[in-house]
């Protein structure tokens, strides 16, 4: 047992290394660019509300994120973070509020415009949601099935190299039926990225996922972004590696921004929910439940 | 009675929501139609599903409806001494009548259930939400090709389903009565117009359009619960059937005048 959290804790520590024998292969992370903050942010959120059903889910969220930047959102479950991200994308549109795209607001655009923006956007659904009519490699080339400018040969090639990259080589014919959840959502990461989107939103990426491919996975989209200078938004519970590669992390709770900051930021505030979220305490009356921790 | 009032103008305000939500989906099917916006590969496979999935049971159908109507035709033609017109008449009926409406009814059963049941099955597991967050319109990629699938292959359906029928009908006429093939069919050309023909055809046309509308409707507007896809096939059935009994009617008054 102590030998299992050792390796995770290690492969935490080491961001992106593969522990295991077999599939060892090194991620190696490159070193990042400080973020730039003076320009205009690649997404601004502004006083966003959203209403269901008469219910408030966000109430009043503000934040930005900048070109380049790696942006965490955790918080309780149910707290609305698949339906902040569900905005940020044009597949729902806030009661009020406003959000803009590299400037331009996207929350009145009809759908054809929203195309056009979401050609560069990709988003990784929590369940996955791959087309379970389609085999792997149609899944991960769907985006550009109809690109002229890309031979099959190129498109064949793209599609090999991502799901090498998700660690999911030679998997091309085979369909979503039979995978995994988390071969599922690895593949559907490889879908998210096939048009090198400038802002990638990844709706839990690691649940359901075993603790060493979490981490992987985590590294992943680190190297994704920095390679491409690609900004990421992770929705996710995983705080450790949340706090791992994020620059900057926003915490929902009770329908609002209870804190947005560094992971250091984060890890030192006192604020009795922050304090119990970032470090895996539960609240005051079940904690000593859970004092493994 | 108030409550009956009130129960009864609901009823009627959900009906005009559900004419404006299939007219909206026609709509933006024939604007993408219009434009040119055809996926091939998902149109090729849905015209294979619809006409292969259903030729089988249009065929039995058919037969079998073909029988008996020779059946009782053959009997009440003998007894006037119209033997010889028991082909034509048969050939009549199936291409204004039986043929397309029975084909269509078997088609919304196999097809229009199935598209209801796919598409509502994508719209629960936010495979429709992933359409849209690759910029793939669903209309375009989901209903064209079944729109495309149902108006091109119920028609033919329909021609073979009159073919099958007519035969049908043969082999009864020929066990009952003794009819030979020659007389039978002998029968058909010279009365059997074309245009009655052509006017069962135009008929599955719009029915298949009925059928791919309405089942990617009941598909595209599932709620999110797994139970509520049965549901919505069931329903696409029912209004399907409904659909397609009150176009034939309206269909027979104009192209038979
Ligand atoms: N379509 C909907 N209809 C009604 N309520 C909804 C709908 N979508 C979300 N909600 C409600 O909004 C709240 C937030 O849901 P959301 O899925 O955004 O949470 P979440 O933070 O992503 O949770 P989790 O971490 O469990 O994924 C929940 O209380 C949920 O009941
Ligand atoms: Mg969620």
């Amino acid at each position: 047992m102590a030998h299992d959290t050792d390796v995770v804790a290690e492969a935490e520590r080491e961001a992106g290394i593969e522990v295991g024998e077999e599939t060892a292969r090194p991620v190696p992370l490159p070193a990042r660019e400080p973020i730039d903050r003076s320009g205009q942010p690649l997404l601004s959120v502004q006083y966003v509300t959203r209403q269901i059903d008469g219910q408030t889910i966000i109430d009043n969220v503000s934040f930005n994120v900048w070109p380049g930047e790696i942006f965490g959102i955790m918080g309780m479950s149910g707290s609305g973070k698949t339906t902040l991200l569900r905005l940020l994308i044009g597949l729902d549109r806030p009661d009020s509020g406003e959000i803009l795209f590299k400037g331009e607001s996207i929350t009145e655009l009809s759908e054809d415009e929203l195309n056009r923006v979401r050609k560069s956007m990709g988003m990784c659904f929590q369940y996955s949601a791959l087309f379970d009519s389609m085999t792997v490699a149609e899944n991960v080339g769907f985006a550009v099935r109809n690109r002229r400018d890309l031979s099959q040969d190129q498109r064949r090639r793209r599609v090999a190299e991502l799901l090498d990259m998700v660690e999911m080589e030679g998997t091309e014919d085979r369909m979503p039926a039979d995978l995994s959840g988390g071969m599922r959502k690895r593949v559907s990461i490889a879908r998210a990225l096939m048009e090198e989107p400038e802002l990638v939103l990844y709706d839990e990426p690691s649940s359901g996922l075993d603790p060493i491919m979490a981490c992987n996975i985590s590294g992943l989209i680190k190297k994704v972004s920095t390679d491409t200078g690609s900004t990421a938004i992770i929705v996710s519970h995983d705080v450790p590696n949340l706090l791992g590669i994020c620059d900057r992390i926003l915490m929902l709770h009770d329908q609002k921004v209870q804190m947005i900051g560094t992971p250091d930021e984060l890890r030192e505030d006192d604020t009795p929910v922050v304090h119990r979220f970032v470090h895996g305490l539960g609240t005051a009356d079940m904690t000593e439940h859970c004092s493994m921790r | 009675m108030l409550s009956a009032i009130a129960a009864f103008g609901a009823y009627i305000l959900r009906g005009l929501e559900y004419f404006g939500e299939t007219s909206e989906l026609h709509l933006r099917t024939l604007v993408h139609l219009s434009r040119g916006n055809i996926e091939l590969k998902p149109t090729i496979a849905q015209m294979a599903s619809v006409g292969v999935s259903s030729l089988p049971i249009v065929a039995v159908t058919m037969l079998f409806s073909g029988m008996v109507f020779s059946y009782h035709v053959a009997d009440q033609a003998m007894l006037l001494g119209a033997g010889g017109f028991v082909g034509w008449a048969v050939a009549e009926t199936m291409a204004r009548e039986l043929g397309p409406a029975l084909t269509a009814i078997v088609v919304a059963a196999r097809a229009g259930s199935a598209m209801a049941a796919e598409l509502g099955t994508m719209k629960v597991t936010e495979q429709i939400d992933a359409l849209r967050t690759m910029a793939t319109d669903p209309v375009q990629y989901l209903v064209v090709p079944r729109y495309i699938a149902g108006l091109a292959t119920v028609p033919m359906l329909v021609l073979v389903a009159d073919v099958i029928g007519v035969s049908g009908g043969y082999v009864m006429a020929n066990a009952t009565i003794g009819m030979t093939a020659d007389g039978y069919f002998g029968s058909i050309p010279g009365n059997l117009e074309i245009w009655t023909v052509a006017a069962g055809v135009i008929k599955g046309i719009f029915f298949g359009i009925i059928i791919a509308i309405i089942g990617c409707h009941q598909g595209l507007y599932t709620e999110k619960a797994s139970e509520e896809v049965g549901r919505a096939t069931t329903r696409a059935v029912v209004y399907c059937i409904m659909l397609i009994y009150a176009a034939n009617l309206a269909l027979t008054v104009v192209l038979f005048p």
